[in-house]
Parts: C-alpha cells; sequence; structure tokens
C-alpha cells in the first residue's frame, strides 16, 4: 500500500496489521520514532496523523492509509528547526534525547490546536514519559512557548 | 565507591597515519600495549588501544570517549576538556567510543564502565594532561619548523600561530611532526581561574541531533542483513531451558529462526513487531517455575526478620559510654523501601555481527569490559577478538551494567549466522530487572535532655549486591565484611553523633538486585534524613535547626544547608507545608528543600529547591539538570515507585502498571551551586559526581514536608496517605 510519510509517498510492503511505529522504522529507515513500551502509554513513538498526535506503536498501518504521517523527521522543513525545538535548545531540555522526539512531536500538535492551551494545559494533556526527568525544563520551554 | 588507586597519569604518545595521537593512563592501569594495531579496523578508530584524543593529518580532532552518553552529558564535556587545552570550540572534537583496551579502564573499577557518578572525575584530570600535552607537542613541533623560542608560538583556533612573524600552521600540517617528539611528563594543564570554556554554561554537543530525531541509539543501529530478535527470558532467575517446541513462533508469519539458549529463547524475524508476537506463543518447557512462596509480603517479612537476625557491624565510631550516660530515652524507628525497577524508556538492546576473525557489537551498554568478557567467554573467542562500542543510551540509570542482553544476541547471532539485533520486549526488561534491592532499617536514636541524639544505632537488612553480576569487580576478590554498597550514605555520616553504630543484615530476598541510580544511598538517605525529621517532631526542635546543631563540625554540609534554606524568600502560604533533607554522597553535598499540599486530591509536590557543592561546577547548566532529574527520578520513586511480586512474578509488566512520574505532575525546581571555597583549584581537585547524587535527599525532603504537615511520618515508601 501506499503511505504519505512527511509529504512523500511511499511504497510499503508490510502486512496492515502492522503498527506504524514499526513501519516507519523498520522499512522507511525513519528511526526518530522511538518503541519504548509497545502500549500507547510511554509517547515515545509519537506521530501526527493529520496535524493530530497519536502513538504509532499500537496504530496498525491500514489505519494511516489515506492520512497524512508526519514524523520527528519530517517537521523541520526547509532546514529550518521548528519553534519548539528551538526552545528545547534554548532551555537545554534533552538529557538521553530518547523520549524527546516524542515530546516534540506532542507538542507541535498541541501548539497547532486553536485556541491554543496555556502551558498548564499542555502540561497536563502532554502524555509523554521522560525519565531522565527532564521535566522542570519542559515546563520552562512551555511557558516560553505558551506564557504562563 | 572505592576511590581510584592512583590520581597520576602516564602519557603516551604515538603516530597515527600522519597525524598525532595521545593517551593518558591511570598508573594503576594493567599492562598497556606499546604499540597496539587498529583495534576497530575502522578509519575513525583510535590508532592503538589507549589513545584518548588524536589529530588527523586533515586536522580533523577526534577524543575516543570511554564514558557512555546515556543523559548525563559526558560527551560534552569530553569535548569541552579537549576544546579548552587545545584552544578550539569544543564542537570541533568529534566524540567517538573508544573500543575496549586496558588504556580506557576506569581507575575507580580497574575495568572499562560508566558508573559510580566518576566519569568527569576521571575525564578531567586525563583528558586536560593527555590535550595539554598534546598542545606543548604542536607548539614544540612548529618552533621547530620555524627555528624560533617555543615561547614565540600561540595555539589559537586549531593552529598554531607565530607570534612574531605571524605565520600559521594548522594542527594537522603539525601532527606528523609532533608524533615524532616524546610526550612531555610534566605538562601544565589550564587553572581553573584562566579556563575560557570550563566553568560555565554551554550548549550540548549533543542537543541538535536529539531533537531532530537523528541521534542514533543502540535500538537504531542496522547492519546490512541483520535479523531482528526478540526474547523470552526463563521466569526464574537461574533457571534453565529444557526444551522449547519451535512450531508456534514459526506459524507466526515472517519469523526465521527459534534459538534456545541455556536460560533463553531468541526468535528471530525481519521485524520486532514479528518477533515479539512470536517470542509471546512459544510455551517453553522451564525447568524452574515461579517458586509460588516468593511475593511482597516473603520479602518484607524476610527483611523484617533480618533486622532480628544476626549481622556484620559495618561502622562504629565515638563513645559509646560516653553517650550512653547521656541517653534520657531511646526512639525506636522503623523503615522499609521496595524492589525498583530501572525502567530506561530505552529497552535492554545489542547488535552483533558474529564473523570468522571478529565479533563486532554495538550496544548501549554502560559496561564494555564486562561486555567483551562476558561474549568472549560465551562464544569460546579470544577477548581481542571482540570489538564492543557503546552507542548512546535512551536513558540507563544502572540498567545497563546488565550484559545478558549482549550475550544473547551474540549467541543468537553466531547460530543465525546473520548479523541480530536483539531488543527486549518491555514487559521483559521490567519483569527480568536486576532491581534496586528492597531493604529494611531500624534506627535506635538515644536523645539526651534536650532530645538532640546523641547515640545513634541503625540497621539495615539489604541484599548483597556483591553477589549480583557483577561489571565493577570483575574477577575481583570475594566479598568479606559488610557490602560497602549497603550501607553507604549510613556510614561516614557527618552528624555529630556522640556515639554511631551501623550494622548490615544481609537479607537475601530471592530477587535479583543490581545497581539502581545512587544505589545505597537511594535507600539510606531516606533511612537517616527522615529519622531526623521524626527525632526532630519528636523532641520538638525545628528540623533544619537540629542538622545545623548536629553539623557544626561540618562546614561544607553546613553552608549547603544553608544555602537551601536562604532559597525560599518568604514563609510558606497557608496549606503549603515544607520539608527539607540533606545528604553527601559521590563526593558531592546536595540539600533539598520542598513545598508540599495535601488535599483529598493526595499529595501534590509544588516546588523544589535544591543546593549543591560538588567541588567545582565543569558546566553548571550541566550539573543543574543532573539536579533536575536526579530529583524527578528520586520523586518517581517516592510517589509511585514498588515493584511487587505474586507467585514468583514480577507484577508490573510494562509503564502502566510500573508508574512514573508525569510531567502534570512535576514540580519546578531550582538549582542553587554552592562553592565551599574561594580556591578554584582545590574546588577542582574535590570534584565530586554529579550523576546520582541529586536522587538521594528528595525523598526525604518530602516525607519530611507530609511530616510537617500531617503529623504523621512515613514508615514505608512508596508514600501511601491514608
Amino acid at each position: 500500500m501506499n503511505l504519505l510519510v512527511n509529504g512523500s509517498v511511499r511504497s510499503v510492503e508490510s502486512p496492515p496489521d502492522k503498527p506504524l511505529l514499526w513501519v516507519l522504522r523498520e522499512d522507511l529507515g525513519l528511526t526518530g520514532t522511538k518503541y519504548g513500551c509497545g502500549i500507547g502509554r510511554c509517547g515515545s513513538c509519537m506521530v501526527h496523523l493529520d496535524g493530530v498526535a497519536v502513538p504509532s506503536c499500537m496504530l496498525p498501518l491500514a489505519a494511516a492509509e489515506g492520512l497524512a504521517v508526519t514524523t520527528i523527521e519530517g517537521v523541520a522543513a526547509g532546514g529550518r528547526i521548528t519553534m519548539v525545538q528551538q526552545a528545547w535548545l534554548d532551555h537545554g531540555v534533552s538529557q538521553c534525547g530518547y523520549c524527546q522526539p516524542g515530546m516534540i512531536m506532542g507538542v507541535l500538535a498541541l501548539l497547532g490546536e486553536s485556541p491554543r492551551p496555556s502551558a498548564a494545559g499542555a502540561a497536563a494533556r502532554l502524555n509523554v514519559l521522560c525519565r531522565c526527568g527532564t521535566y522542570p525544563r519542559v515546563l520552562k520551554a512551555l511557558r516560553a512557548l505558551l506564557g504562563s | 565507591m572505592n576511590r581510584p588507586a592512583s590520581r597520576r597519569w602516564v602519557l603516551l604518545a604515538g603516530a597515527a597515519s600522519g597525524g598525532l595521537a595521545l593517551g593518558c593512563f591511570g598508573a594503576a592501569a594493567a599492562a598497556i600495549p606499546a604499540d597496539g594495531d587498529d583495534p576497530g579496523g575502522g578509519g575513525k578508530d583510535p590508532p592503538g588501544p589507549w589513545a584518548w584524543i588524536r589529530i588527523a593529518g586533515d586536522g580533523d580532532i577526534a577524543a575516543y570517549s570511554a564514558f557512555t552518553e546515556m543523559g548525563q552529558g559526558i560527551h560534552t564535556l569530553v569535548a569541552t576538556i579537549v576544546a579548552e587545552e587545545l584552544e578550539i570550540e569544543p564542537a570541533g572534537v568529534a566524540v567517538l567510543p573508544a573500543p575496549v583496551a586496558p588504556g580506557y579502564a576506569n581507575p575507580f573499577f580497574g575495568s572499562q564502565v560508566t558508573g559510580g557518578s566518576t566519569s568527569a572525575r576521571v575525564a578531567l584530570p586525563a583528558l586536560q594532561t593527555a590535550a595539554a600535552a598534546m598542545r606543548t607537542m604542536l607548539l614544540t613541533a612548529a618552533a621547530e619548523r620555524w627555528r624560533c623560542p617555543v615561547a614565540d608560538c600561540v595555539a589559537d583556533d586549531g593552529a598554531v600561530r607565530n607570534a612574531r612573524t605571524g605565520a600559521v600552521l594548522g594542527y594537522g600540517a603539525l601532527a606528523a611532526a609532533a608524533s615524532r617528539l616524546t610526550p612531555p611528563q610534566d605538562v601544565a594543564v589550564r587553572r581553573p581561574g584562566a579556563w575560557r570554556l570550563l566553568g560555565r554554561p554551554r550548549p550540548r554537543v549533543d542537543s541538535l541531533a536529539k531533537v531532530l530525531g537523528t541521534a542514533r541509539f543502540g535500538i537504531d543501529v542496522e547492519v546490512p542483513g541483520m535479523m531482528v530478535g526478540a526474547v523470552l527470558n526463563a521466569p526464574v532467575a537461574g533457571g534453565r531451558l529444557r526444551r522449547v517446541d519451535p512450531a508456534p513462533a514459526l506459524a507466526v508469519g515472517g519469523t526465521t529462526a527459534v534459538v534456545p539458549l541455556e536460560d533463553a529463547v531468541v526468535v528471530l524475524a525481519r521485524s520486532f513487531w514479528t518477533a515479539e508476537r512470536a517470542a509471546a506463543a512459544l510455551r517453553p518447557d522451564w525447568d524452574r517455575s515461579p517458586p509460588a512462596a516468593l511475593d511482597s509480603a516473603a520479602i518484607s517479612a524476610r527483611l523484617k526478620g533480618a533486622l532480628d537476625g544476626p549481622a556484620v557491624v559495618a561502622e562504629s565510631t565515638g563513645d559509646a559510654a560516653a553517650a550512653t550516660s547521656r541517653v534520657v530515652r531511646t526512639l525506636r524507628l522503623d523503615y522499609e523501601v521496595p524492589p525498583l525497577a530501572h525502567a530506561a524508556i530505552e529497552p535492554p538492546n545489542a547488535t552483533v555481527h558474529v564473523t570468522p576473525g571478529r565479533v563486532a557489537v554495538w550496544a548501549p551498554t554502560q559496561a564494555p569490559g564486562a561486555a567483551r568478557a562476558a561474549v568472549a567467554a560465551a562464544l569460546g573467542r579470544p577477548e581481542a577478538e571482540v570489538d564492543i562500542r557503546a552507542t548512546l543510551a535512551g536513558g540507563s540509570f544502572g540498567r545497563n551494567l546488565d550484559t545478558r542482553v549482549i550475550v544473547q544476541a551474540a549467541l543468537a547471532a553466531r547460530a543465525a549466522g546473520h548479523p541480530v539485533k536483539l531488543i527486549w520486549p518491555r514487559t521483559q526488561d521490567l519483569r527480568h530487572d536486576n532491581y534496586r534491592p528492597p531493604a529494611a532499617c531500624r534506627i535506635e536514636a538515644g536523645l539526651d535532655r534536650d532530645g538532640v541524639p546523641v547515640r545513634w544505632e541503625q540497621r539495615i537488612a539489604v541484599p548483597d549486591l556483591r553477589t549480583a553480576s557483577d561489571p565493577y569487580r570483575h574477577g575481583g576478590q570475594p566479598p568479606a565484611g559488610a557490602d560497602p554498597e549497603a550501607v553507604e550514605g549510613a556510614v561516614a555520616n557527618p552528624y555529630a553523633f556522640v556515639h554511631r553504630r551501623v550494622e548490615w543484615s544481609d537479607a537475601d530476598v530471592g530477587l535479583p538486585v543490581g545497581w539502581w541510580r545512587s544505589v545505597g544511598h537511594s535507600f539510606n538517605a531516606w533511612f537517616v534524613e527522615h529519622a531526623i525529621d521524626e527525632i526532630a517532631h519528636h523532641s520538638g526542635l525545628e528540623p533544619v535547626a537540629l542538622r545545623r546543631r548536629l553539623l557544626q563540625a561540618a562546614p561544607r554540609q553546613l553552608a549547603v544547608l544553608d544555602a537551601v534554606a536562604a532559597m525560599w524568600p518568604a514563609p510558606a502560604a497557608d496549606g503549603r507545608f515544607r520539608g527539607t533533607a540533606i545528604h553527601t554522597s559521590f563526593g558531592s553535598v546536595v540539600a533539598q528543600s520542598v513545598e508540599i499540599a495535601l488535599s483529598t486530591a493526595g499529595l501534590r509536590v509544588h516546588h523544589v529547591n535544591c543546593a549543591v557543592d560538588c567541588g567545582i561546577a565543569l558546566d553548571p547548566d550541566a550539573v543543574a539538570a543532573q539536579m533536575e532529574g536526579g530529583i524527578i527520578f528520586g520523586l518517581t520513586a517516592a510517589l509511585h515507585g514498588s515493584v511487587s511480586v505474586r507467585r514468583g512474578q514480577v507484577q508490573e509488566a510494562n509503564l502502566d502498571g510500573y508508574r512514573l512520574l508525569s510531567l502534570a505532575d512535576s514540580p519546578t525546581v531550582d538549582v542553587h551551586i554552592v562553592s565551599g571555597t574561594t580556591d578554584r583549584q582545590a574546588a577542582a581537585d574535590a570534584l565530586g559526581g554529579v550523576g546520582e547524587a541529586g536522587v538521594p535527599p528528595i525523598a526525604p525532603a518530602v516525607c519530611n514536608a507530609v511530616l510537617a504537615a500531617s503529623g504523621r511520618a512515613v514508615r514505608r515508601l512508596p508514600i501511601r496517605l491514608p
């Protein structure tokens, strides 16, 4: 089947029930999207489907057909990083970095909402787990992006 | 933790195909090969199994990191130290993983391992020395070329400039000539007062790749023709596989092979998704079922029983008789903590390619030295044929001191005749971790007429970590006396009790245990520091004032305690309560003070202030990040952390059951760095570790606030409010 990923149509041979996470990582070489728990809990596998953040580890490939899939590799279009990535750099958020693509995809989706959530509202809805404990800096970055 | 046997470093230099390489060895290191061959076989490898820094003929500068980057920022520090001495920018230093070789052994442990918050303490003197010697040799080579005094030559931005003539020669052009010089054995490293890069907040060298999603972790390694594996481990540690019928796995479309191992089954496929489902379909015949009697209640009973059983005295100091003569009443305080999992978000994984003369391994390992020995033993190959490179690790916290996944991947790769990337499914990680040991503690505090503790008797019941699989003391001595990590943070406590006795009861609870961020400090700080507040509460004393009284002879701790108290601009508002704790670990002193609220919705930690004295802060922002991370890690344990066992099996099999703190529940954190001395060189010599030292104080600080708010002490973690 054909999959629209980061603005390009990609041909995929995998079974329709293969989770999108593993299609992205194994079939398309897009390894920025990470495996953490496999049950949609940790958020390291967060991608956008038509602009909505969803964990990709339990999402069958077939469910993504016809939708625009965006991964971390696809957000910094034209060589310009997003304001979320810039805020992450400005606040020195990343430690090990493993959950950060999922975290950034989650924040980008919240920034795209209308009306925009507050920083506290975004924190309450950003369902991505970080074990290094970058949360205090994530909160600072959210306040810089969304106001307090 | 042991101290390194020697702070002396021996320099070694060599030619590196037209370039210059310098290595630096702890004098205690084992035999150093005079001129080793290229261990990795790649153009980007060090020219010998000893080189820490290399300048190639084209001017490219590489540092070979013996330390695994797992979030703590050590690759950035390595680049910064080298850049400081070579007069370049950190971005100009490529940080590459070192192969396993004696020259990269961690002098704290005698093996190549990242742990014990030692990396900065090893990297600073070693890399300063090697890079400063490199600079000296480049300057000398330039002076010889120009036939001028060395004093006329200045290192500047990757080149040597002749201050009289203005002539410039790049490091690369000088490297070959410099490599023929004898390395100076006494080099002047830049003093802290003259630091240009160190001591200041700097961006991490890996941040951009991490926000772009291009950073490559162990799980991202790709080898042409590789298969992907999932594991099914024996349900009981030490259990053996009798036999396994591969049919249910092979029936899952896309499964390529089922590889039975001694204590596990590996299923191989083209996709992890396939391998994981196929592994789950297997019903292997194991020689042991989980012991039905092993459960959380039995573990707890075993620990409590050990408190009344035989014990080893780990420390007895001061004057017991004098203390006893002043005691007017004794408080007996019992505490208990559960086992905990590491739950790094990147699960254990390894990629192995076995070929006739070489076994190539990539893994997010903290223990390349132990892993190489284990792989060589498992495959029956000489260690020299096994080349292990540590990838970026997606967290670790002690998890990847465990080398099982690497050995399993190697055995599966050999059996399959293909390269193999083996990933432990999350359920396998959480059910087969080497857990932070559960522990129980009894403190009998003898109080004087003022209610101040003068006699401190503490017994800690906890499994012996020295019986765990041991990457630190590979080939070391058998245990004797108290396990130092069982009592760390309880012994050598800076509180001035008239008499202190610390005892350890070895309590084997039948659960595999291992090193978890801050190890014994993770529970001993809670035992001691919550007890201090319980005593203060009982005696009607203000807890910080009681600590100050007990720390009059400990100026470093006193300064940190005063610093954290000064971070509150005003008293707590109505309905908010504060608690404070201080702990010394890994050479650093950390105090934390929290503000909480208790409501029908439960306990909410609103803010944490943290003061730290780590000697000198090589990067204050990196130190703050480690404090913040340690606080969230320790807070997760205090509020949620619990591994429970039922009928021999760990119940929390995924991150829905093993709960981690969420962003929404995260406090804000402020970190203040205290310098205990104005002598910056003395501070640098007293460098402490920061990767773990932020964890221990947070649990007691929160429990002390709960005590202040409710009048109730917490006797077991995680905190469960009535």
